[in-house]
Parts: structure tokens; C-alpha cells; sequence
């Protein structure tokens, strides 16, 4: 995939709508900006149209999401689009949710992003915290879920296996026990079994129900004689009762003959009415003279008299009741009793041939009661006897069927769960397997993913560090917890200690970098952007020429390279093509400000500049021209100088001026000093030499007009203005002329590499510059 | 190049395929397993289905020849 143009529109930083050019044949695009200028906002915005992330603000503590869009636009306005070869992508802020709708849903660019906070927390912070640093890349917590799954589902086969076996177990010994009692018949247990449990047992069943009814039939009548005997008992009592209340009421009568029970009404009255009187001497009726207290007692002994009499009139209409009442009880019981009976006899009647002691019972049995009633009594110890034989009978048919369908039941079971055994057997080995298969190939593949990685972050990490006593990475999960990343590196003598403490800063800066594009690369494909956002900080020079090497090394596993920088030699290293600035497509963003938003240029090499103001007369400017001459011969003759081990005057901070630097290049590097020219054969690669150039005259060249450099270029001053235009534009061209001899057509590099031992070439083949050393 | 639970999530599979624990044309379970969502049951279904398959019997075979 190619990346053509990314349009970011009331997103963060972007309160102008701003269009990013990508040139499609570079796959790195560096974004130079001083801080505050918008490198994160275009970012972000990839992240967040290719990722369900929200780039540097997950950075944040806490986010309000309402300053996603920009400030001073409306919600809805958001709008981010990549166009590719592949075709756009598109994402908007949703008004409500505040989140991003992508268009199309998916699909997007795979993108993989790198900022400075999370290279301190890959490094700095705990084994656990770094697993969630990466765990992008390294986290197979899905595939636990699934072994979890499995796992579970081992237990419960195993569980179930143990309650089978239980069963069948269980079953066995039951049908064993029987089967043995039965004197271990028909040669196996199972074979026996299976026998009992196809046979009929139908009719010893019809039997057993007819004996179950007799017995039933018998203990009713048994039950129904001793209710007989309680209302027997009951209505004897009550009969004795009611004779005795009889007796007293007959005695009080003979006592009281004269005497009615109007009388006693009467009596009563007369009392009352003398009671009341206050002084009485005569009797109302007969008017004879009476004595008041004489005639009330006399009246109070006939009522006493009379009332004793009516008790006992009243008890006896009780016990009467009563009696009747049980006689009545007895008799429904008694007509019960004849009913068991009759059907009894009738039930018991086709045994009488087999036990004629019970014909005089099944004979004589009629229909009336009490006839009845004696019969049975009479017959009783023979119809006990019988009972006794039926019921043993009934409790051996019950036994022999209850064991039958014991043994049924047993034998059902054990055929059952043998068949559900042989299933949880297999269905256990086969989870055993699967779960053996999928943990050791978890286990493996991530041990060797693992190492894999740690041998690609060593090999990084050797390119940026070389012989420099580092390395020896090692990634690895701590065994006792799933998610817990270790290091281990060596330094100098010490194998295997944790980098963090002994590492410096920056050592320990470019292992995360080192680290994370190990992964990136590992989980890239045609698709991945990765997005480097200012994640260098401060790195001397030497190491800073072999992260831009590395990062060269590894662009073409990638769709493409953002790199996002504020630190200035990096920038400078392009510029003045001490990198492959011809490999890179240079933006920088200039001054951000809320009218303007993110404002983006392209960024030019020195050189084009120097050439710009040569070639364009209106861009002609002789004190320009001097100076971006002096600049760019000084970085060349420095590289040239450093590369050949050139002798130059000692100053404390390297600070060589032009002079210097063009005086150390002595007589005798002078003679070797040239560079030849190559072009590609059919394969892509330099070979035949098309040009040599002799350096020596373009460096006297450039001697004699070095004072144009600071006459012109640097001060104020009267001689300088005596410096003819067509001197400068002679400086100017010289440096042309020698940078080009030098600097690398297709990649835009200075000849840094020593392949050959015997001179110094691009990282293409295009050049080659002699001697490798000074003579 | 996928996700690491997609390649691992294909190579358990395969091995699995390989070992005759499963069947080869189940495609969906790499997918589950890949993003997390296999279940016991989808475990038990798949197991199940190689055991429960009916096996080529010998007596068919000799039937053949």
C-alpha cells in the first residue's frame, strides 16, 4: 500500500484544514516541527482513523473527548482522510457518542505506532506493566480463553468418567451380591442378568395383587372386629349407666308418689309470694293463722324433695340417648363387619378345595349380620391360619419381584453407563490430547516468538551499538504469571542482568525503540504504517548515523515510515546529507496558531538551496550564496576529514572552521583523493564506472576562493564588497560541483560505508571515493 | 501478517487437524479461537464429532474386497 495524501480538517491541533502530500515513491516522511507545531495532531489523526486508539491522548490521565475536534469548530466537522493506491479512508467524530465512524468499517492501513512515553513504560516500568505495553503485539490472552474453555471441559469429562465408574461400580456389586445369593448360575454375572431381565414376571405380579388384596381384605376385618370390640365395650357401659339412673329415678318416685310437677311450680310460687310478704299470720288460701319462718320451710323441703326428682328424670333421658346412640354405632359397624365378610367369603372361596377347615366360613356366610357375625367368630382360628399362609406367600412374591426389578435395574444401569463410559473415555482422551497439543503449542510458539524477537531486537540493537559491550537481549514471560514480561541483556562481562540497571538513559531509549520495531516488524505486512513519534530525544552523533541507518534498513518491511521529530540534528542530518536524504520525504511544519492551524512545507536539502539561488537569478543572493556555501563545504570536508582520519589542529568542541578543515587534508591524500562514478547493470546494481574524477584541483578550487566565504558570507566589511559576483557564483559552483561528486544520486547519502578495505562507497554502490585512509 | 492469536490460533488448529482430534473442514474454530470466543461447548461439538463419527469398519472393508 501507498500513501498519497492524508487530510486532516477540525481535528486537534488542525484548525485550518490541512493536506499532507505524501510522495509515494519515498516510504520514509519525516515531519520536522519544533514543539507545539502540530507533529501529534497528524499523528493522532492516523491513529485515530486506523486504530480504535486515540494516540497521545491515552497518554492522558483522564480525556474529554470534546477537544478531539478543534477548538473554535463545531462537533461534527471532524473529518480525517487518507487516500492510498488502495483507495480512502475516511473517519468523522460522531456528534453524540464523540466517537469516530470509520469509512469503510474496516479495512484501514494497519498501523503501528511508537511515542517517547511508551518506550519509558516498556523499559522503566514493572514486568507486568511492560506485557501491557506491548500487549498489542504480545497478547494471546484469546487464545487462553479457549484453552480455559477446554481445561474446563476436561474437568467436567473427568467428573462425569468418576461418576460413571461410581455407577457401574455401584451396579456390579448390587447384581454381583444377587447373582452370587442365587448360586452364581448361567456361567457370568451379566449373562444371568440379562436373562432375569427378559423374563415375564407379568403373572407373579396378577398373583401377588390377588394375595395383597386377601391380606388387605383380612386386616380390614380385623381392624373392623376391634372397632367392634370398643363400641361393645362402650355400649355395655353406657347400658349400666342408664340402668342405674333408672333405679334412682324409680326410688325418688316411690318417695315423692303424692306429688306432679305442677305441684312443684306451685310450691315455688307460694314461697315467693310469703317470702315477699313482710308480716303474714294467715294463709291466703285457708286463711288459717301460720307462722311465717315455718311455712317458708316447710315449702323449701317439698321443692328440694321434688327437684331431685325431676334431675333424675333428666339423667336417665341422657343415658338413655347415649345407649341408643351406641347401640346405633355398633350396629353400623357390625353391618360393616358383614359386608368385609361376604366379600371375603367370596374371595376366599376358591381355596376351600385346599383348605376345607374354611368351609364351614365360605358355607355358612349369608347375609344377615349378626348370623354372620358368628360364623366368623366361630370360624376364626381357620381363617387366621389361612391369613398367615397368604401372607407369607404375598411377602415371597413381593421379595422375589422387588429383586427383579432390582436386577433390572441394575443391569439396565450397567448396560446404560458402559455405553456412556466407552464415550467419556474417549471423549476424555481426546481432551487430554487436545489440551497437551494446545498448551505446548501455546507455550512454544510464544518461546519461540519470543526469541525470535529477542534475536531481531539483538540484531538492531548491534547495528546502533556496535562492540560497545551491549546486547545479549533477552525477552522472556516470567513463568509464574502469564502476563509478565522479562529482559535480560549483558554489559561487558556481566551476562544476563536487567538493562535497566546499568543501562544509560539513552542506551536504554534505543533498546524500546529497538524492541518495538522487533515487533512491528514481526506483525507487519503490505499494509502497516508504522509512526515514530518523536521518539528521539538526544542522541550523539555517531548513534544517531545508525538508528537513521537502521530505520533505512528496515523501511522496506513496511507500507511506510512517519517519523515525527523536534530534535533538529536529525533534521540537519538530511539536510546536509549526511543521511540518505534522497530515501526521505522532508516536510516541516512551520509557526502553529489558532488563525493559521498546522501549516506544512517542504522541507529542501543545503544543497537545493545552493543550487536554487545559482540557477534562479532572482533568487540570487551573494551573501547567501557564500554562506550556504561555507556550511556545506564545512559538512563535507568534516566527513571527509573524519572518514580519512585527517589531521587537524585539536580544538575542545570539534568546531572546525573551512580553512582548518581544507588544511587537513594533506599533499599526500590529495594525490589518491578522487571518486569514481558508477552506473547500474541489468540487475539493479552499480558496477561499470562511468566517471573518475581526480579531487585535488576542485579542492585548489575551492582554496583559492575560501576567502569568499567569510569576506561575503559572514561579516561586515569592506573587502568583502570588493568580491566580485562572479566569484561567489564561482564558490557557489565549486561546492556544487564537489558536493556532487560525492553525494549519492539515487539515495541522497555521503560514501559512509567501507565494504571493499581499500575505499569508502554508498550505501548504493553509486560511488566511490579513495583512499580509505590517509596515506 | 495476522495477529498473534491468529497464528497461534492456526497452528493449535492444524495440530489438532494433524493429531485427528478434529475435523479437517472446520474452518470456524480457528476464528473463535483466535478472537476468544471458543466455548466448552464449541470444544465438546468438535471433539464429539470425530468420536461420535462411525468409524470405517473392517467389516465394510472386507465387504469390499
Amino acid at each position: 500500500m501507498k500513501l498519497n495524501s492524508l487530510y486532516i480538517k477540525s481535528f486537534r491541533g488542525a484548525t485550518k484544514p490541512v493536506t499532507i502530500e505524501f510522495d509515494n515513491n519515498k516510504k520514509i516522511t519525516m515531519l520536522f516541527a519544533e514543539n507545539g507545531n502540530g507533529k501529534s495532531t497528524i499523528a493522532d489523526a492516523l491513529i485515530c482513523l486506523c486504530t480504535d486508539k486515540m494516540g497521545s491522548l491515552d497518554d492522558k490521565s483522564s480525556i474529554d473527548k470534546s477537544f478531539l475536534k478543534s477548538l473554535g469548530t463545531g462537533t461534527g466537522e471532524t473529518k480525517i482522510i487518507l487516500n492510498t493506491d488502495a483507495g480512502a479512508f475516511t473517519t468523522s467524530i460522531s456528534g453524540t457518542a464523540k466517537a469516530f465512524v470509520k469509512t469503510p468499517a474496516t479495512g484501514q492501513p494497519s498501523l503501528k505506532f511508537l511515542r517517547r512515553s511508551q518506550i519509558i513504560n516498556l523499559i522503566n516500568s514493572q514486568a507486568s506493566d511492560r506485557y501491557t505495553a506491548l500487549k498489542d503485539y504480545l497478547d494471546v490472552s484469546n487464545i487462553y480463553t479457549g484453552e480455559e474453555a477446554l481445561r474446563k471441559v476436561f474437568r467436567e469429562v473427568e467428573k462425569d468418567l468418576g461418576n460413571s465408574i461410581s455407577v457401574l461400580q455401584s451396579a456390579n456389586e448390587t447384581l454381583e451380591k444377587f447373582w452370587k445369593a442365587e448360586g452364581s448360575p448361567d456361567g457370568a454375572m451379566l449373562v444371568w442378568a440379562k436373562i432375569q431381565t427378559e423374563k415375564d414376571l407379568s403373572k407373579e405380579a396378577s398373583i401377588y395383587k390377588v394375595l395383597a388384596e386377601l391380606v388387605t381384605q383380612w386386616q380390614a376385618i380385623g381392624n373392623k372386629q376391634r372397632e367392634i370390640n370398643q363400641f361393645q365395650t362402650a355400649a355395655s357401659a353406657s347400658r349400666k349407666n342408664m340402668e342405674g339412673v333408672a333405679l334412682i329415678l324409680k326410688n325418688l318416685e316411690v318417695a315423692n308418689k303424692k306429688n306432679k310437677p305442677a305441684l312443684l311450680n306451685l310450691l315455688q310460687e307460694a314461697k315467693n309470694y310469703i317470702s315477699a310478704e313482710p308480716v303474714i299470720d294467715k294463709c291466703p288460701v285457708c286463711e288459717n293463722g301460720i307462722v311465717k319462718t315455718t311455712v317458708v320451710n316447710s315449702l323449701d323441703a317439698q321443692i328440694k324433695s321434688m327437684a331431685a326428682l325431676q334431675k333424675a328424670s333428666k339423667d336417665l333421658e341422657t343415658a338413655t340417648k347415649t345407649h341408643d346412640k351406641n347401640i346405633a354405632i355398633l350396629n353400623t359397624a357390625i353391618a360393616g363387619m358383614n359386608t368385609l365378610l361376604i366379600k371375603y367369603k367370596t374371595s376366599i372361596s376358591q381355596y376351600v378345595d385346599k383348605v376345607p377347615d374354611i368351609a364351614p366360613f365360605v358355607n355358612g356366610i349369608k347375609t344377615e349380620a349378626n348370623a354372620n357375625y358368628k360364623i366368623y367368630v366361630a370360624s376364626y382360628k381357620e381363617l387366621q391360619a389361612l391369613f398367615v399362609r397368604i401372607e407369607k406367600s404375598a411377602v415371597d412374591k413381593k421379595t422375589s419381584i422387588d429383586q427383579h426389578a432390582l436386577i433390572k435395574l441394575q443391569y439396565n444401569s450397567i448396560t446404560q453407563h458402559s455405553e456412556k463410559f466407552e464415550k467419556l473415555a474417549a471423549l476424555k482422551t481426546a481432551t487430554t490430547k487436545a489440551l497437551g497439543i494446545v498448551e505446548t503449542t501455546r507455550k512454544v510458539f510464544y518461546d519461540n516468538e519470543l526469541l525470535s524477537i529477542s534475536a531481531e531486537v539483538e540484531q538492531m540493537y548491534q547495528k546502533i551499538h556496535p562492540a560497545e559491550g551491549l546486547g545479549g537481549i533477552k525477552l522472556f514471560l516470567n513463568p509464574n504469571f502469564k502476563t509478565s514480561l522479562e529482559i535480560q541483556a549483558n554489559f561487558h562481562s556481566e551476562q544476563g542482568i536487567t538493562p535497566q540497571s546499568v543501562y544509560s538513559e539513552s542506551h536504554l531509549d534505543t533498546l524500546g525503540i529497538c524492541i518495538f520495531l522487533a515487533l512491528a516488524k514481526k506483525y507487519s505486512d503490505s499494509t502497516t504504517v508504522l509512526i515514530l513519534d518523536d521518539v528521539v530525544m538526544s542522541v550523539d552523533e555517531n548513534h544517531l548515523d545508525r538508528f537513521i541507518a537502521l530505520l533505512h534498513d528496515e523501511a522496506d518491511n513496511f507500507a511506510h515510515i512517519i517519523v515525527t521529530t523536534h530534535y533538529r540534528p536529525w533534521k540537519d542530518r538530511y539536510k546536509n546529507n549526511r543521511a540518505p536524504a534522497s530515501s526521505v520525504h522532508f516536510l516541516e511544519l512551520r509557526t502553529w496558531s489558532t488563525q493559521n492551524g498546522i501549516r506544512v512545507f517542504n522541507g529542501r536539502i543545503a544543497l537545493d538551496e545552493l543550487r536554487q539561488m545559482l540557477t534562479d537569478e532572482s533568487s540570487f543572493h551573494r551573501e547567501n550564496i557564500a554562506a550556504a556555501s561555507g556550511r556545506i563545504l564545512e559538512n563535507l570536508l568534516d566527513f571527509v576529514t573524519l572518514k580519512f582520519g585527517c589531521k587537524v589542529a585539536r580544538k575542545p568542541k570539534s568546531d572546525y572552521q573551512l580553512s582548518e578543515l581544507l588544511d587537513g587534508l594533506s599533499k599526500d591524500l590529495l594525490k589518491n583523493f578522487k571518486v569514481e562514478h558508477l552506473e547500474k547493470d541489468v540487475a539493479g546494481k552499480y558496477t561499470s564506472v562511468t566517471k573518475q574524477v581526480d579531487l585535488k584541483p576542485v579542492i585548489d578550487k575551492l582554496k583559492a576562493l575560501k576567502a569568499v566565504r567569510n569576506q561575503v558570507g559572514a561579516h561586515f566589511n569592506f573587502d568583502g564588497s570588493l568580491v566580485s559576483d562572479g566569484d561567489v557564483e564561482d564558490f557557489g559552483n565549486a561546492t556544487v560541483e564537489f558536493a556532487e561528486l560525492l553525494i549519492c544520486p539515487e539515495c541522497g547519502a555521503l560514501p559512509d560505508r567501507n565494504k571493499s578495505g581499500s575505499y569508502w562507497e554508498t550505501k548504493t554502490g553509486s560511488i566511490k571515493l579513495f583512499p580509505l585512509m590517509e596515506p | 501478517m495476522s495477529n498473534i492469536n491468529e497464528i497461534l490460533a492456526k497452528q493449535i488448529v492444524d495440530k489438532l487437524k494433524e493429531e485427528k482430534l478434529i475435523n479437517a473442514t472446520d474452518k470456524q474454530l480457528v476464528t473463535k479461537l483466535a478472537n476468544g470466543s471458543m466455548k466448552e461447548v464449541d470444544w465438546k461439538i468438535a471433539l464429539e464429532e470425530i468420536i461420535n463419527k462411525p468409524k470405517e469398519t473392517t467389516e465394510s472393508k472386507n465387504e469390499a474386497e
